[in-house]
């Protein structure tokens, strides 16, 4: 389980796109540290490695996450893959979902990371001087990250559920045959595990104690 | 109208029978009291139009869905109504090779050649290599083991299916349209293969095919599905003779008939 889950870790970063990550990081920092130093002057520089960041990068890897990887296993169950795999004597759970699960908590914390260091580093490049000593007067120290990656963690973990319930959901019936059916199938699988991944994100976020004012 | 029903083989002794099979898909009645047994030892094929129910049959016989009616025995035993364990055991005693070869795209060719080997049955690394290379062999394959599944071309991934049903050894080939898509001459050589994988390994086998002419040169016994059940049965020649329209549109490849293009 432990290779197939790695290969599926390599390909979720890949597609995540780390540049992607950072810039939405970035964005997110600035807006954050902006109004932290501004108008509501309230909000610690911890929420961010604590809670943001792990925010950020969940709800921009919905999409390699939760919608690609829940496209790849609807085209594998049209494609009879699925079916091989059980005659065969394969586990769907053992084969397909463990290694995902796995693959989701073990990507997230990376994006997370690149979050983290996406974020604090312009701070503490000195390339944002509001953010830098936002951020510096807080004191982030390193269980403020280690708790942002424990929370990333669970969020690539529930991406990867939502992914393989809505890509191994059984297709409809119909006389026209799976192969004509594949791409809206597909499509539908991704679309759904793409929202269905956001809802989940922030879902979870909120039942960890998250906010969205920090 | 019904054509000639040549004796198949008693269902006790089939590894293969269908016996009263029903199902649906939504709510088009796909299978109509399905009967049919395969000689065990024979290449036999199921020949129907597409859309005729023989991918849906397959699928009943492996346990991977439930009928609406009658039973479907592999190797003796009604997948549908096994316990787990026992499921698994036949499976382990049956090759499938499906449409297009529905390899595992995340695995090399020895990953998909030794699934059953390594990740079913457990068997040492050396073992399982050992046996790809051999299965590989089976088929006309070589030093392809580290390709990666979309490097290959169609004729050689329908080899690699091949191959991967075979790798365990199983008593009963099943094989869901093994040539469709394929130029006549890769079409042919997966034929030719089946046979001597039959020879070879003294298999039963079972062929899901839309195309007549591509199955009767190998086919010792036959059955001809339409609407939901089996026209027709008997040896190729018992076949070309039968007075049923629809055997003949499916023999002659008419639009026009009874079955619908």
């Amino acid at each position: 389980m432990i290779a197939p889950a790695l290969g599926q870790c390599r390909r979720v970063l890949f597609e995540a796109g780390p540049a992607v990550v950072a810039a939405a990081a970035l964005a997110s920092f600035a807006a954050l540290a902006g109004d932290a130093a501004g108008a509501s002057a309230g909000a610690p520089a911890t929420a961010w490695p604590r809670e943001a960041a792990p925010l950020v990068a969940a709800l921009v890897a919905c999409g390699p996450l939760a919608a690609a990887r829940a496209g790849e296993l609807a085209r594998l169950r049209l494609d009879d893959q699925l079916d091989a795999l059980r005659a065969m004597g394969g586990s769907a759970w053992r084969h397909l979902v463990a290694p995902r699960l796995l693959a989701g908590a073990l990507a997230l914390p990376v994006l997370v990371l690149l979050a983290d260091a996406a974020g604090l580093g312009i701070a503490y490049l000195d390339w944002a001087p509001r953010a830098a000593r936002w951020a510096s007067a807080e004191g982030v120290g390193i269980g403020d990250v280690a708790r942002g990656l424990v929370r990333g963690a669970l969020f690539g973990a529930a991406l990867a559920a939502v992914a393989c319930a809505a890509g191994l959901a059984p297709p409809r019936p119909g006389r026209d045959g799976a192969a004509r059916r594949a791409p809206r199938a597909v499509a539908r699988a991704a679309a759904r595990a793409g929202a269905g991944g956001a809802v989940a994100v922030l879902g979870l976020h909120v039942a960890l104690g998250g906010g969205f004012s920090w | 109208m019904s054509a000639p029903v040549a004796p198949a083989a008693a269902p006790a002794e089939s590894p293969f029978v269908l016996d009263g099979l029903r199902a649906g898909a939504g709510d088009r009645e796909v299978l109509r009291d399905l009967r049919f047994a395969a000689p065990r030892g024979a290449i036999a094929a199921l020949i129907g139009a597409a859309g005729a129910g023989k991918s849906t049959a397959l699928r009943l016989a492996l346990g991977l869905a439930r009928p609406t009616g009658g039973r479907a025995l592999l190797l003796g035993r009604d997948l549908a109504a096994a316990s787990s364990a026992e499921r698994a055991a036949t499976l382990q005693r049956v090759g499938v090779v499906w449409p297009g070869g529905a390899l595992f795209p995340d695995r090399d060719v020895a990953g998909n050649v030794g699934f059953v080997l390594r990740e079913v049955q457990r068997r040492p690394r050396e073992e399982v290599a050992r046996a790809v290379r051999e299965s590989l062999l089976l088929v006309g394959l070589k030093h392809v083991e580290h390709l990666a599944v979309d490097e290959l071309g169609d004729g050689v991934r329908r080899r690699v299916a091949l191959a991967r049903a075979v790798a365990h050894r199983p008593e009963l080939l099943l094989l869901d349209e093994p040539a469709g898509g394929l130029d006549p001459i890769a079409a042919d050589a997966v034929r030719e293969l089946i046979r001597q994988l039959r020879d070879r390994l003294a298999l039963s086998v079972v062929l899901l095919t839309r195309d007549p002419a591509w199955a009767f040169p190998i086919a010792e016994h036959a059955a001809i599905l339409h609407a939901g059940r089996v026209a027709a049965e008997g040896s190729p020649a018992a076949l070309r003779a039968a007075p049923d329209p629809a055997v003949q549109q499916l023999l002659a490849g008419r639009a026009h008939g009874p079955i619908e293009p």
